[in-house]
């Protein structure tokens, strides 16, 4: 494999949801906490704490929390570009961007992420490449599986440790 | 990040000045003694997950175990000395990149104090270079970030680099605090300055670590390698307040959290943070809260 090919990758996940609702989903700190986060904190630009309802918007920043985690490990990032409708980009690990963009195709609704700029050294590959693509793989599972079903799989427990679903 | 085992993972090229990558972590349980040089160092931190280890940083010989750990500064020489086994000695470099971001973090953030620290001070550790004792949350978060990074959990890199992130930052802030009380201190020479700060603020460790017991000042002075008069005048100059007031103010903190969070009764708690007469307990303590322990403890208990 080419090094270029180890600074980004690509997922795509259908669902049977509109994509009014999936962008919520992605785009609202109420929408995160559904499927992907434990706390979803964020603030705009002069600093003011958004409401868990509200549409997010470029310029806003984040702080994330994850069941299964003690509040010592948050993640920090910064919404890129928000449309409104289709289109969600936000930075995330090691600060590289995440574009999540979403569409029809056969009747479905595709939710569509892609990591890029990954630093390609080979530590970084090892361990954000696969890290990262495996951990959205299976919070990818998890949205479909809230929109379509209800079910949460995601451990909330922080008493067991070492599983992919936390 | 990386976890290697000290003896057999230790590459040759890394004796020298190691930039890493990434955060690196040497761990591993020794069964019999074991003796390292490891030459010059990234910056980072040493501590026991296990036993007891020495590590001699620069000339000072540390011995470190579970309730202890010392942050080595960029370019320190270490070395490792494990007599008594079994033993799990911990060594964490962060990765410098991060390091300097927290430091270019700290320098942005004190713009408009009154007097601004270079961001060359801020990156510079050698004044946190003692032994802190406490050690419970980092403690907590290296046992973490070991479980993680052999984890099969989602998103596992990014969680082991917030969590060291987070000890990075309380290190960061820390060596500012120390940056901003060691100008305090009376003397012109910088080596001066970083020797007499790191003994004040051992023994202030220290003094956390024996809150509950019955200790002179005599002693502090004798851990700080001062006489009284020099170690009180010093640590009243450097922290604002006399040990003994020192002592005083985290007492009727724990007091507090135990009143607070526990249902053990007032003279119980009283005897186990120190004091041997009840009513003594109660003046210093509605002397700083302007409540009795039983109404303080009504009234949080109520809230």
């Amino acid at each position: 494999m080419e090094e270029s090919q180890w600074s980004k990758f690509k997922l795509r996940v259908n669902l049977n949801a509109s994509v009014e609702e999936a962008y919520r989903c992605w785009a609202t700190p109420a929408g995160l906490e559904e499927w992907f986060l434990r706390d979803a904190s964020f603030k705009d630009a002069a600093g003011n704490a958004k409401d868990k309802n509200t549409l997010l918007q470029e310029g806003d920043t984040y702080q994330w929390l994850w069941y299964g985690y003690p509040d010592s490990v948050m993640e920090k990032g910064t919404v890129l570009k928000a449309n409104g409708k289709d289109e969600f980009v936000f930075t995330f690990s090691l600060g590289c961007p995440v574009t999540i963009s979403i569409y029809k195709e056969a009747g479905e609704t595709i939710v569509q992420l892609v990591e890029s700029d990954l630093p390609t050294d080979q530590g970084t590959m090892l361990q954000h490449f696969v890290g990262d693509s495996k951990g959205w793989i299976f919070y990818l599972a998890n949205l479909k599986s809230i929109l379509e079903g209800g079910l949460d799989l995601r451990n909330k427990k922080e008493e067991l440790v070492d599983v992919i679903t936390a | 990040m990386v976890i290697r085992p000290i003896v057999s993972g230790f590459p040759p090229n890394m004796h020298k000045v190691p930039v890493f990558a990434d955060h690196l972590m040497l761990a591993q349980r020794f069964e019999h003694p074991f003796s390292q040089e490891l030459g010059l160092t990234g910056f980072g931190l040493v501590t026991c997950l296990e036993g007891e280890a020495q590590f001699m940083i620069n000339d000072q010989r540390l011995l470190l175990n579970t309730s202890s750990f010392a942050v080595i500064n960029r370019g320190s020489r270490l070395m490792i000395n494990v007599d008594e086994t079994p033993a799990r000695p911990v060594l964490l470099f962060f990765r410098s990149i991060l390091a300097d971001v927290v430091a270019a973090e700290i320098f942005h953030r004190q713009s408009g104090h009154d007097k601004e620290l270079s961001y060359a001070e801020l990156k510079d550790y050698r004044l946190t270079e003692y032994v802190h004792y406490t050690h419970a949350s980092v403690k907590e978060v290296l046992e973490q970030a070991i479980q993680l990074s052999q984890s099969c959990a989602s998103f596992q890199a990014l969680k082991t680099d917030a969590l060291l992130r987070s000890l990075l930052q309380s290190l960061g802030q820390e060596n500012y605090q120390a940056i901003a009380v060691s100008a305090r201190l009376p003397v012109v020479k910088q080596s001066t300055r970083v020797d007499l700060y790191k003994r004040l603020s051992h023994t202030k460790s220290w003094m956390d670590e024996h809150l509950t017991e019955d200790i002179s000042l005599e002693d502090y002075a004798d851990m700080a390698l001062m006489n009284p008069a020099h170690f009180l005048r010093n640590f009243k100059t450097a922290f604002g307040i006399t040990p003994h007031q020192y002592m005083m103010e985290r007492r009727l903190e724990l007091a507090k959290k135990l009143l607070q969070n526990t249902r053990q009764p007032v003279q119980e708690i009283s005897e186990q943070i120190g004091f041997d007469v009840l009513s003594s307990f109660s003046y210093q303590f509605k002397k700083q809260e302007g409540l009795s322990p039983s109404q303080f403890r009504k009234q949080v208990t109520t809230d």
